[in-house]
């Protein structure tokens, strides 16, 4: 081999992508494999994705008209343990965000007794830190986050029903801060590599459900990963 | 599988569970394995975009013939095959953007990547290096799509040249000619940066020229005696 060879071999080795990849393209590519899993059309683009969240978050703007407060949520069961620790002791309170209403999707399970007021804010103050969420096992700390949460309420996670507005409800910590509507989902605010935001829970669809995660300040989830139905 | 299952499961095991029905199993290996085929159609397409539509034309290619996968490579060199094939399918069909000067993903990720990782770096070598992976983004952006794709493989990637003709379906000896052709080629494109750089390295290691060897006659040799 050349020098020239030798040369050109390094240079190459240093332009190398090193970086993950990028938020909004690991997004479509979860929207992808949902799609794929649901028998629907794989949708094509970043900007498809875009134009329907845009879509869907005007729609909940029409009704909604308050932007969610997403505060921390007592998760005091996952204080000093693993996130998936399952949380046995049951004992207190929920710790389950709410739902957010979506004037224009079908209303789950019957409605439910707290089913909020589309005018009110539509996530709820929780008492104790958010979960705390590694990028690197994203998925797996979603999935234990939702059977933790779920554990602790009892409930069905999967329902799509909404809890009462007072379930679990205390004093709200900081972080707080303020996001888009996020369409209908059950919203847990988390920190997220350390940044605060939420996950919201979708309904589940056949045996799958999606869970976007948003992080404050951002307008658009910044991932998403699809999680077997509970 | 249960998320537990899911993490601790073999890549073989995880797309037999696909092709059995599991419908968690592919997402989860995808996710395994996403950084780096990534990094191969970004470097194969030459702009996130096209890159971004290159991976998931392999995705839902690897999806629908998963059932296809013989089990006779890693369930990763199937995955890059797949992906650079449709990577390589886009560029046929639409010879997309080749004038495009840049990846923009330069920018994008400054401060982290090879190009600029190191934060105790001198700014003014992190620029040099940047500027230099910019020159080499370019020149390879203009080599054919076959090359470009071999180098990338086994000279940003790292594959073994046996792994990467898996990945590109060929023979070895294809793909250590595109590399050497591909080589070659931007060796001519940027001469300039590799003076540069042997004039780099000449100032770095100053010596003494060689000392002279023995006067040789410009007479031509004498033959024997007639």
């Amino acid at each position: 081999m050349s020098e020239h060879d030798d040369r050109i071999r390094r240079l190459l080795a240093e332009a190398r992508h090193d970086g993950p990849i990028p938020p909004d393209v690991a997004r479509r590519m979860d929207g992808a494999i949902a799609d794929l899993q649901a028998d629907r059309p794989v949708r094509s683009t970043v900007a498809d994705l875009a134009a329907a969240r845009r879509r869907r978050r005007a729609r909940g703007l029409l009704v909604a008209a308050a932007a969610v407060v997403v505060a921390g949520i007592g998760i005091d069961q996952l204080r000093g343990a693993d996130l998936g620790g399952g949380g046995a002791d049951g004992g207190s309170s929920s710790s389950v965000a709410g739902d957010q209403a979506d004037p224009g999707a079908e209303s789950g399970a019957g409605g439910g007794a707290g089913q909020q007021p589309a005018s009110e804010p539509s996530s709820r103050a929780f008492d104790g830190e958010p979960a705390r969420l590694d990028a690197r096992s994203f998925a797996r700390e979603a999935a234990k986050l939702r059977e933790s949460v779920a554990a602790r309420n009892q409930t069905d996670y999967g329902s799509h029903q909404s809890l009462d507005a007072t379930d679990g409800l205390m004093a709200a910590p900081a972080p707080t801060c303020s996001l888009p509507a996020v369409g209908r989902g059950r919203v847990v605010a988390v920190r997220y590599d350390g940044a605060p935001g939420a996950l919201v829970f979708r309904r589940p669809t056949g045996d799958s459900q999606v869970v976007d995660l948003y992080l404050c300040g951002r307008g658009e989830p910044v991932r998403s990963v699809t999680l077997p139905a509970p | 599988m249960t998320p537990q299952e899911l993490e601790d499961a073999s890549d073989h095991e995880l797309l037999r569970a696909h092709v059995d029905g599991d419908p968690f199993a592919f997402g989860a290996l995808f996710q395994r394995h996403r950084d780096r085929l990534w990094a191969v159609a970004v470097r194969t397409m030459g702009n996130r975009e096209d890159a971004a539509d290159g991976l998931q034309d392999g995705l839902v290619a690897a999806y629908r013939r998963a059932g296809t996968f013989r089990g006779d490579s890693a369930v990763t060199t199937w995955l890059h095959r797949v992906v650079v094939n449709a990577c390589l399918d886009r560029l046929r069909a639409a010879k997309v953007r080749r004038a495009e000067p840049l990846p923009d993903d330069l920018e994008e990720y400054r401060g982290r990547g090879s190009i600029a990782s190191a934060s105790d770096e001198d700014p003014a070598d992190r620029s040099v290096g940047a500027e230099r992976s910019r020159l080499v983004l370019t020149a390879l952006q203009q080599l054919p799509d076959e090359q470009r794709a071999a180098l990338v493989l086994v000279d940003m990637e790292g594959y073994p040249v046996a792994e990467a003709a898996a990945m590109l379906d060929c023979a070895v000896g294809t793909v250590k000619s595109r590399c050497s052709r591909g080589r070659g080629r931007l060796a001519e494109l940027l001469a300039p940066l590799l003076e540069e750089g042997e004039g780099e390295a000449d100032h770095a290691l100053p010596r003494n020229p060689d000392p002279a060897g023995p006067v040789e006659s410009d007479d031509a040799p004498r033959g024997p005696p007639a």
